[in-house]
């Protein structure tokens, strides 16, 4: 199952970080949990990564899944891109357990996928990686002129957003007509 | 792609956080949305301007408006009521339909919607004397500080004028939590300023030091006891009313340094039936006055504790004694001016007056 193959593979990284937090608590053995994206790509996670997202945090503490029940239901996150779910779970297993630091450098520098990571976690209630992001946000922002601004953002000028706005409200009124029209037909 | 404009509002919010002033400034202006939002905004959730000194100078063609950054860095810009214009920088703005005084004041009111720290020094420069109506920038200004509820948070106030009808109003604009230093220049000398419902006011009650170059009238002792620092312009002062500024001198634990300018001062008689004989030097008059405690010392010289704990007790009382404060009254006539008296009062170090002088005691009279 390739799936599975890709959930391991993000994993991987992190088993470093995990193992002097079980060696402080040896006692409590690690759950795992499993969360896929719109593309169902399925990642797995262990509970104290999860603990950066309070949504996630949320749901699994009131489940008491068994290790088979978890990786049987995974959590679909339909609204949120496989890529960007990733990025999601790199960041979360990299700051496992670890208090964070007050600079993140490793966010994505293209204002497209930052866009969609700023909402899936917003969407996930991950309080520092948001506020990183809005940070990141406000970097690109720096310096700018308000016409760059728009620019780097397809951001439309007033007039545009008007200019549109009339000529929606224009087809509204178009296609109201056309439906009255063809409920006259119909009534006919 | 989601847009900015998309997220949601408390993302916006910390973004607008993370972001500096002028960012803001320019997001405002990227799309109604935004300067919706952003309007919108309360206070608390926009980033701090962090400006250190703003000067507003009315000329009687322009206004000039100089902003001092944390950095050192200072902007400059100037707003011409001919050309009903804004030039900043390289950066030229006409005003075909807007008054070049409301542009103004518009403009200072986003560098205060931004101010959270506190600024060391507001001045203002007004010129236009012709000018002082109902459109001129002081009235516009309260208007808008009035209607935010929000004063000016500065340490220093200063208010060059030739007018002084603005001064109650400007006054106003400060924050009297926040309100050390009152600054008033005279452009006109034959000013004279009422004090009496200036002293009422929460800002000059609350401030340390005042340095006022109109001649004030109609003043009680009261209102300006209370200073540290005093520099002020009379006509002449009573000495009934220059005991009690003495007695008020001695008492208080914060006065340091009183100056009085005066055109009169014919009681030198009374003064040397009240204080007794003074010490004299060429054009001057002193005496010395013992403080009524030694808090004052305690307070401010580290200096006298020190030599106290290192010193043999036999010397720790000379030295306690010559690095004790007093009380110095000098009132000086100026040689070539005939009508140009100075008052000053400070506090001076024992072991520097001069031998020959008398330094009477603080229940003298």
């Amino acid at each position: 199952m390739s799936s599975t193959e890709q959930g391991t593979s993000s994993a991987a990284p992190a088993e470093p970080t995990t193992a002097p937090e079980s060696a402080a608590a040896p006692e409590v053995p690690e759950s795992f949990y499993y969360v896929h994206g719109k593309d169902k790509v399925v990642h797995k996670v262990s509970a104290g990564a999860l603990q950066h997202s309070a949504l996630i945090h949320g749901m699994i503490s009131n489940l008491g899944y068994t290790e088979e029940q978890a990786k049987a239901n995974p959590f679909p996150f339909e609204n949120i891109d496989g890529d960007i779910l990733q990025m999601v779970v790199d960041w979360c297993n990299q700051h496992k357990g670890k208090p964070t630091p007050p600079e993140d450098t490793n966010l994505p520098k293209q204002k497209e996928k930052l866009f969609d990571l700023v909402l899936a976690v917003n969407y996930l209630e991950i309080k520092e990686l948001l506020t990183y992001c809005c940070k990141q946000v406000a970097m690109m922002v720096k310096g700018k002129s308000p016409e760059e601004i728009r620019e780097i953002w397809m951001i439309p000028t007033d007039a545009e957003d008007e200019a549109a706005e009339k000529e929606a409200k224009k087809r509204a009124g178009k296609e109201a007509a056309g439906e009255t029209a063809a409920a006259a037909g119909d009534a006919k | 792609m989601t847009s900015l404009v998309e997220m949601p509002e408390h993302i916006l919010d910390k973004v607008i956080g993370h972001s500096n002033f002028k960012d803001v400034l320019s997001l405002r202006q990227v799309c109604r949305d935004f300067r919706n939002f952003i309007d919108n905004s309360k206070d608390s959730k926009l980033p701090d301007s962090k400006f250190v000194k703003i000067e507003i100078s009315c000329m009687k063609d322009e206004i000039i408006s100089k902003i001092e950054d944390s950095d050192d860095s200072s902007h400059e810009i100037e707003y011409s009521k001919t050309k009903n214009s804004r030039k900043y920088q390289e950066k030229k703005t006409m005003f075909k339909n807007s008054n070049i005084v409301d542009v103004v004041v518009r403009d200072l009111e986003w560098i205060l919607k931004f101010q959270k720290s506190t600024f060391e020094e507001v001045s203002f420069y007004l010129d236009d004397i012709e000018n002082q109506n109902d459109t001129s920038i002081h009235t516009k200004l309260n208007n808008i500080i009035n209607a935010s509820g929000r004063k000016i948070k500065t340490t220093e106030l200063s208010i060059s004028t030739g007018d002084k009808s603005p001064i109650i109003q400007m006054l106003q604009f400060a924050d009297p939590e926040t309100l050390k230093i009152i600054q008033f220049f005279s452009m006109d000398d034959s000013i004279q300023l009422e004090l009496g419902g200036i002293a009422r006011m929460e800002q000059w009650k609350k401030a340390k030091e005042l340095k006022c170059d109109f001649r004030v009238v109609n003043w009680q002792v009261d209102d300006i006891s209370h200073f540290s620092k005093i520099t002020i312009a009379m006509n002449s002062i009573s000495a009934r009313d220059l005991d009690f500024l003495r007695k008020a001198f001695l008492t208080s634990s914060k006065a340091k340094r009183w100056f009085f300018e005066m055109r009169m001062f014919n009681e030198n008689q009374e003064i040397l039936r009240l204080w007794g004989p003074a010490f004299d030097i060429e054009n001057s008059r002193q005496w010395y006055f013992r403080m009524k405690d030694s808090e004052k010392e305690e307070d401010d010289s580290d200096d006298s504790v020190g030599s106290e704990d290192s010193d043999d007790s036999d010397d720790s009382d000379y030295f306690e004694e010559a690095s004790r404060e007093v009380l110095r009254i000098v009132v000086f006539q100026e040689d070539h001016f005939e009508q140009h008296y100075h008052i000053r009062f400070n506090t001076f170090e024992l072991r520097a007056v001069p031998d020959g002088a008398i330094v009477h005691n603080y229940n003298g009279n």
